[in-house]
């Protein structure tokens, strides 16, 4: 195996694990705020990559305006599932909000189904993207720069808005103690709202992302990135931001490299991520950032 | 400023308040004592709006707050140094502060910062620190400063000596009388009935949902019931 090979291997997992780190950050985020696992999470790149297809294929609006619209739209969709779906369920049993998220997340994909149709869609992808720059004898499409370089400058705002700013502080507080952020004058409700808008949108930009990676868009597309991403939310431990990064990334390279070095177990590419659940489970399951697992008082 | 009339609190099954009521009159210090279990948190947790009572009245600077909403309330001028302190860890000191100023915008703002940190020398050594390495008594004088960071016109402490050390709670006992005098109306929930009753003005004495005994400092720490069964005296 020589070297170049390695670095254009490490490219393409790097530009994967930021898509499971953008998709992951919103599992960490719902988790650390209201300790649910938000099952519909997945679907909502679905719903994102979809919009920007119908957008620009349908509706004949230029690629900006479909992608910001699929980021507010998605947004949106994410602030209105957490009102209709799990707000109602803030004070019963936790296993009943698990059991409405998944719920929401049938009802999205079977809304996909009727609304979309069930047959797969080609994404029309611009040469550009496809074009390939070489770096030192490693290739990379210029799609496989994009990705990372997108999620980091997403990364780089979402840092300044958690720690860097008032709201940001607020969501730390909430994510601690409901009641003392109440004293301090925080409306929990209104961050909580925030919170699912702001994971809502990075879930956005790597549906499309991903759309664009893998261009073929159905309504189940959101399921296995969805699955990956909560399992990488758990891998860095759930509820810690940077763990879910972390987690994501480790993932995505992980998983290139197992089919690249190992092609026997190509077919088990998907099994990785649920192995390293079980991994993470057994023997650390705060995950690798996670402290000792908080109590919600 | 705050007055308080037949309050009734339920959590679930559980008749927690049977009528309070009690009344905290501007620039004064308040104390309610009972035992554990009677009813102050929950008495302390209503006012906040943190608690839904299920009858009776909560009036605040003649503006009815029984159902207002926390932020209301905390806007309005009150604010709570909940029991067990309740400072955020994983925040900074400096960030808790900022914490309790969350509703403000105002240029006081930094006045306040000042004076909660001549109140507590500590916190400003340690300010950028994360709360949750702080020790006992510095965690509860977080909890103080990030409820003035408010600048309540009441300040109401559940318990604020709570597990400290004698030497700690002397010196919480002076912050509370030094924040009385810039001129904060304070209600006092204490176990420590003899250093409660010594600072207060009035005291009302709770037990199991209801108020007991009330009057003067001076007067309850006369009382033949009170020395019984909170001053530990035969
Ligand atoms: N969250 C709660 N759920 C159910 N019962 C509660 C709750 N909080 C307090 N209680 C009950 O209400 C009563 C008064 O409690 P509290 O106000 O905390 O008393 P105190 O502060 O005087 O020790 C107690 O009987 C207590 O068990
Ligand atoms: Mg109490």
């Amino acid at each position: 195996m020589d070297l170049a090979l390695f670095f254009q291997h490490l490219a393409n997992g790097i530009s994967l694990g930021s898509l499971y780190a953008l998709i992951a950050i919103g599992y960490t985020m719902v988790y650390g705020i209201l300790r649910l696992i938000n099952f519909a999470h997945g679907d909502l790149l679905m719903m994102s990559a979809y919009i920007v297809f119908y957008g620009m294929l349908v509706f004949a609006l230029p690629w900006w305006l479909s992608v910001v619209l699929a980021v507010l739209l998605t947004a949106a969709l994410g602030m209105g599932i957490e009102r209709a779906a799990y707000r109602p369920l803030r004070d019963s049993p936790r296993i009943s909000v698990l059991i409405s998220a998944i719920g929401v997340s049938f009802f999205l994909q079977n809304l996909g189904i009727v609304v979309f149709g069930g047959r797969a869609k080609a994404v029309y992808r611009p040469a550009w993207l496809a074009a390939t720059i070489d770096i030192g004898g490693v290739s990379i499409t210029t799609l496989a720069l994009l990705i990372p370089g997108v999620t980091l400058i997403l990364l780089l705002m979402l840092s300044h808005l958690v720690y860097r700013t008032k709201t940001g502080m607020a969501m730390r507080a909430v994510s601690r103690d409901y009641d003392t952020a109440r004293l301090m004058g925080i409306d929990v409700d209104r961050i909580i709202s925030f919170t699912f808008v702001t994971g809502s949108a990075l879930a956005a930009v790597g549906g499309i992302m991903w759309a664009l990676r893998y261009p073929q868009i159905h309504p189940m597309i959101g399921v296995m990135p969805g699955l990956k991403c909560f399992v990488a939310a758990v891998f860095g431990g759930i509820g810690n931001i940077p763990g879910a990064v972390l987690g994501g990334f480790l993932l995505g390279i992980g998983e290139i490299m197992l089919v690249a070095f190992i092609p026997n177990l190509a077919g088990y590419r998907d099994a990785f991520a649920f192995v390293i659940l079980i991994l993470t489970l057994l023997f650390r399951p705060t995950g690798l950032l996670g402290e000792k697992m908080a109590e919600k008082v | 400023m705050l007055s308080i009339a037949d309050l009734h609190v339920h959590y679930g099954g559980i008749h927690a308040l049977k009528g309070v009521s009690l009344e905290v009159p501007a620039n004064k210090i308040i104390t309610l004592i009972g035992t554990n279990g009677a009813g102050k948190s929950t008495t302390l947790r209503a006012v906040c709006g943190l608690v839904r009572p299920s009858a009776g009245a909560i009036n605040f600077q003649g503006q009815d707050i029984t159902r207002a909403s926390t932020t209301g309330i905390v806007q309005m001028g009150i604010t709570m140094v909940p029991e067990g302190r309740r400072v955020f860890p994983d925040l900074t000191v400096l960030e808790n502060l900022y914490m309790g100023a969350h509703t403000r915008n105002d240029p006081g703002v930094k006045r306040d910062m000042d004076w909660v940190f001549s109140l507590f020398p500590r916190l400003k050594e340690r300010k950028a620190q994360l709360a949750g390495t702080l020790s006992g008594g510095e965690q509860q004088m977080l909890a103080v400063g990030r409820a003035l960071m408010a600048n309540p016109t009441l300040l109401m402490m559940d318990e604020p000596s709570l597990g400290l050390a004698p030497m700690l709670v002397q010196e919480i006992f002076n912050i509370i009388k030094q924040i009385h005098s810039e001129g904060k109306t304070v209600l006092l929930i204490e176990q420590n009935a003899r250093a409660a009753l010594q600072l207060a003005d009035y005291g009302y004495v709770l037990e199991t949902g209801r108020i007991v005994l009330s009057g003067t400092g001076k007067e309850l720490l006369a009382r033949d019931e009170v020395r019984k069964a909170y001053l530990g005296e035969e």
